[in-house]
């Protein structure tokens, strides 16, 4: 009996003990935040030998991605054998909630060991000290110091303007006003068959181009393993403040969507509710295509991946996006003919940036919660990251599997020409596995492709290798300059002033208040949510009725104040780029 | 030796300490889980927005409490979200004497195996997390999914129907789904409840000639009724607390208006970056539950004579 009741009472003093001890440890936790933040104000000038010996994990915030996990397959192999390193990557956009975990994560001030952010987050994260001052120590890492004009500009905005903190990604140093790619970013693509198949009519403007659609569905109901397939498949994951769907063929009309505000390539400014503007027109052009049948029904619940899968299978007849043609062109497709590629469509007045320059809005920055030793490593990845090696990986892969050299050409190989067509397996030696799978999971890099490899002096990527031009010159593309009179789409775009060409800026902006953050919110859901279901309205009449609902309730929710505070935020923008321009 | 006992010497004295030990882990737990939080709902008086910790933040008193209410969109959105609120939690408080009748039913289940196998069958859903609830309903729903393709196989439709975008039924469809998570579940406290009926009183009422149905109505519902009123009260106090897991996972743009209840608004307001707003309002939502149980228990206390506060 007594040792019954002995036994009771300890089992309540070990549960008492182990409450007493989750409490403490929380409260360790924060303590070390707090220490952290000191530690992320004062400088370290000098770094430590980096030490391989252990595993180190690095947790990657990375706003960018779109896996989350450990990054696996042949990238991972090459980072953990340089290294000794292993990317635990932290994506908000696929945990589901990525405003929370930003938020969880900066109050436990430890947001990760890198950290990949947009630019006025990381404004605010330096404010806060999470952010680790690399000011001295980035200057020992002669692979980022080639970019060190754009990163001391990014940073003369950070703090107080004399620390290096954070480094702009997709840098180049082709010059501020440079358009090198090979295709304009966004722009009706289609498949050259079909598009010849209806006929080859000329696009005047977006009508043309939807009876142009209908026509190839109804030649086409279904891919030809009798999967159902339209023309429009749209994803909802990557919307933030608005449609991000529409508001990328919004750029067709001359303007981009800037938070609540429409930015057009004469700098002008406006409301993104302007019925005259190019959201508003893009979001009717989407509703006419899915009165007309021409929108997959899973649109409004399905992923990006879905929509991955589709594209490969040609279930979506429409692009917009340069790089999707990726899920689908092949040279050897293009020989036949089914190449995807831009059809012209007469009114458009394409908004195009600049390549990236300055970097694209996005940046990259150590926590300032690591120690000396994991900043010696950290830093050796990132130097290796920028170096020639490390973006010749991330832009074509690696030598022998997808590219072979010969006299200093490089030249692809079939797998490395299909590698995001098609699944593409990688020998166990290098990790194994399909290669998009294994393929660099961050999703963003500091020099961006169009940079010259020293190497080789042509750029990076590996589609703007000479090899790659001369293989790509297709049945497909040597039809589309016959008909169309130009080398291509840039060129075409330029000669008929169908695009304009807006200096690539990369500043920080003002950060949101309070009260401008909570309007941005819930005028953003409501953005999203209303562009959804006009999508999907009845008729016109509706349509319209569901628009101005929008912009009613918009306006209660303070939609005036936070146009005002837009417009005010992208002016130094806007004084930049005319600046640039002339 | 000594004449005056001192009270530790008492075997009274430790034999209360020991009984105070025993409740001291649950003590603590309540202070943790129900009393701690409560010093975050400082966050509703600060202009907070992470990445900032609260002290870089400025006070501003009633600024967000007032906020919610300062606009007639906001009015007209709160009440939108009240009135799912009160839908979904009114049609669940409504059917709350459903598990009772299931449990009854159930119960007069002569075939063992097969009382075991519906007990069964509907126990487990409440097991389901309802993010696989909603891939279960997106795999039969969505515009490929078994549904359609069994309505188009056979002609009755020629287009699929998009059944997780639709507006319409939002209260009544989400009922349903809770109902089938939850039935089971529910019921389970009352077969408890139905084991402990004196077997004597059921007796008597046969040997009186009682048929099956009197017995119900006589002797087992009334039995159950004591029951069934705690669990209504405590229903009641959770009025505006219907969760959010449903309805986040079955919310899309189209059936968001109303299938937006208070705990999502809360969330999505949170989520969205309105921290002190979101706080504020759970502050509200707190205080109106704690008023609720106070008048339900006092309206209990007058019509049945026992309050269970």
């Amino acid at each position: 009996m007594k040792s019954k009741k002995l036994a009771s009472l300890a089992l309540s003093t070990v549960l008492v003990a182990s409450l007493v001890a989750g409490c403490s440890n929380n409260a360790g936790g924060s303590t070390s935040s707090g220490g952290s933040t000191e530690s992320g104000s004062g400088a370290a000038a000098s770094v430590a030998e980096a030490d391989h010996s252990s595993t180190y994990t690095v947790d990657f915030y990375n706003v960018a991605a779109n896996f989350q996990g450990v990054q696996s397959g042949w990238y991972g192999k090459i980072v953990k054998d340089k290294f000794n390193m292993e990317l635990n990557i932290i994506a908000p956009q696929v945990s589901g909630d990525g405003n929370a975990l930003y938020q969880t994560r900066c109050a436990a001030g430890d947001l990760g060991d890198l950290i990949i952010l947009d630019n006025s987050d990381m404004q605010e994260c330096v404010d806060t000290g999470l952010i680790k001052d690399l000011t001295g120590i980035i200057e020992q890492y002669p692979n980022l110091m080639k970019y060190e004009e754009q990163i001391k500009a990014f940073n003369s905005m950070m703090g107080d303007g004399t620390k290096i903190y954070a480094i702009p990604l997709e840098m180049n140093n082709n010059g501020p006003t440079a358009y090198k790619q090979l295709h304009v970013y966004s722009y009706p693509r289609m498949g050259w068959d079909m598009y010849n198949e209806v006929g080859a009519p000329e696009l005047k403007n977006t009508d043309d181009l939807l009876n142009c659609l209908a026509e190839i569905q109804k030649a086409h109901p279904t891919n030809d393993n009798g999967d159902k397939a339209y023309a429009f498949s749209l994803w909802k994951d990557w919307d933030s403040q608005y449609m991000e769907n529409v508001a990328q063929i919004a750029k067709w009309y001359g303007q981009e969507v800037n938070g609540s505000v429409l930015i057009g390539t004469d700098n002008s400014i406006a409301p993104l509710t302007d019925k005259n503007g190019a959201y508003y027109k893009m979001l009717k052009f989407l509703y006419q295509a899915q009165q007309m049948g021409l929108v997959d029904p899973d649109s409004a619940t399905q992923d990006w991946n879905s929509v991955v899968s589709k594209m490969q299978d040609k279930r979506v007849y429409l692009y917009w996006y340069s790089w999707q043609y990726g899920f689908w062109n092949t040279p050897a497709k293009g020989n036949e003919g089914v190449n995807y590629i831009e059809i012209p469509v007469a009114d458009t007045n394409l908004f195009q940036t600049a390549d990236t320059y300055y970097g694209d809005g996005r940046v990259l920055a150590v926590g300032s919660q690591v120690t000396d030793e994991e900043l010696a490593r950290l830093m050796e990845f990132l130097d290796w990251y920028a170096s020639p090696e490390g973006v010749q990986i991330q832009h074509a892969g690696t030598e022998g599997l997808t590219y072979t050299v010969e006299n200093g050409k490089y030249t692809l190989t079939e797998d490395g020409l299909n590698r995001f067509s098609a699944e593409v397996a990688v020998p166990e030696e290098l990790g194994g596995g399909n290669w998009n799978d294994g393929n660099n999971q961050i999703n963003q890099w500091i020099v961006a492709s169009c940079d010259v490899n020293p190497d080789t002096g042509e750029p990076y990527a590996s589609d703007m290798w000479s090899t790659t031009i001369e293989m790509n010159q297709t049945t497909t593309t040597k039809e589309w300059s016959e008909k169309f009179g130009a080398a291509d789409d840039v060129e075409y775009l330029t000669k008929n002033n169908m695009m304009t060409v807006v200096p690539s800026i990369n500043i920080a902006l003002d950060v949101d208040t309070t009260d401008i953050s909570l309007i941005r919110s819930q005028c953003g859901e409501l953005i999203k949510d209303s562009s959804w279901k006009m999508i999907y309205a009845a008729d016109d009449a509706d349509f319209e009725a569901q628009w101005d609902a929008m912009v009613t309730q918009l306006e209660g929710l303070g939609w005036n104040d936070l146009v005002t505070f837009d417009t005010n935020k992208y002016g130094p923008m806007l004084e930049a780029r005319k600046a640039a321009s002339n | 030796m000594s004449s005056t006992k001192h009270f530790w010497e008492s075997k009274k004295f430790w034999y209360s300490i020991y009984l105070f030990a025993l409740i001291v882990p649950f003590l603590v737990l309540v202070f943790l889980f129900s009393y701690y939080p409560l010093y975050g709902w400082r966050y509703a008086f600060y202009d907070y927005k992470p990445p900032k910790t609260l002290d870089q933040c400025a006070y501003v008193g009633f600024k967000w409490f007032k906020s919610l209410v300062d606009s007639p969109v906001k009015i007209g959105q709160i009440v939108q979200v009240l009135k799912n609120t009160f839908a979904m939690s009114g049609l669940t408080l409504g059917t709350s004497w459903l598990p009772m009748i299931f449990a009854v039913f159930l119960n007069e289940i002569r075939g063992v195996k097969f009382r075991k196998f519906v007990q069964t069958a509907t126990t487990l859903p409440n097991f389901v997390s309802w993010v696989m609830v909603y891939s279960i309903a997106f795999c039969i729903f969505n515009s490929t999914g078994a549904a359609n393709t069994f309505l188009m196989k056979i002609g009755v439709l020629e287009e699929p129907i998009l059944f997780l975008q639709s507006s319409e039924h939002v209260w009544f469809t989400q009922w349903l789904w809770l109902t089938w998570k939850n039935l089971g579940w529910a019921a389970i406290m009352y077969i408890a409840a139905i084991s402990s009926i004196d077997d004597e009183m059921i007796q008597a009422a046969k040997v009186d000639g009682a048929s099956r149905m009197q017995v119900i109505w006589h002797i087992t519902i009334p039995s159950l009724l004591p029951t069934y009123f705690v669990l209504l009260v405590i229903n009641v106090a959770n009025f505006l607390n219907n969760g959010m897991e449903q309805y986040y996972v079955f919310s899309n743009p189209f059936n968001k208006e109303f299938i937006q209840v208070l705990d999502l608004y809360v969330f999505n307001l949170m989520s969205s970056g309105g921290y002190p707003v979101s706080v504020a309002v759970s502050m509200l939502k707190s205080l109106v539950s704690l008023v609720l149980l106070i008048i339900v228990n006092g309206a209990s206390k007058k019509i049945r004579g026992e309050s269970i506060l």
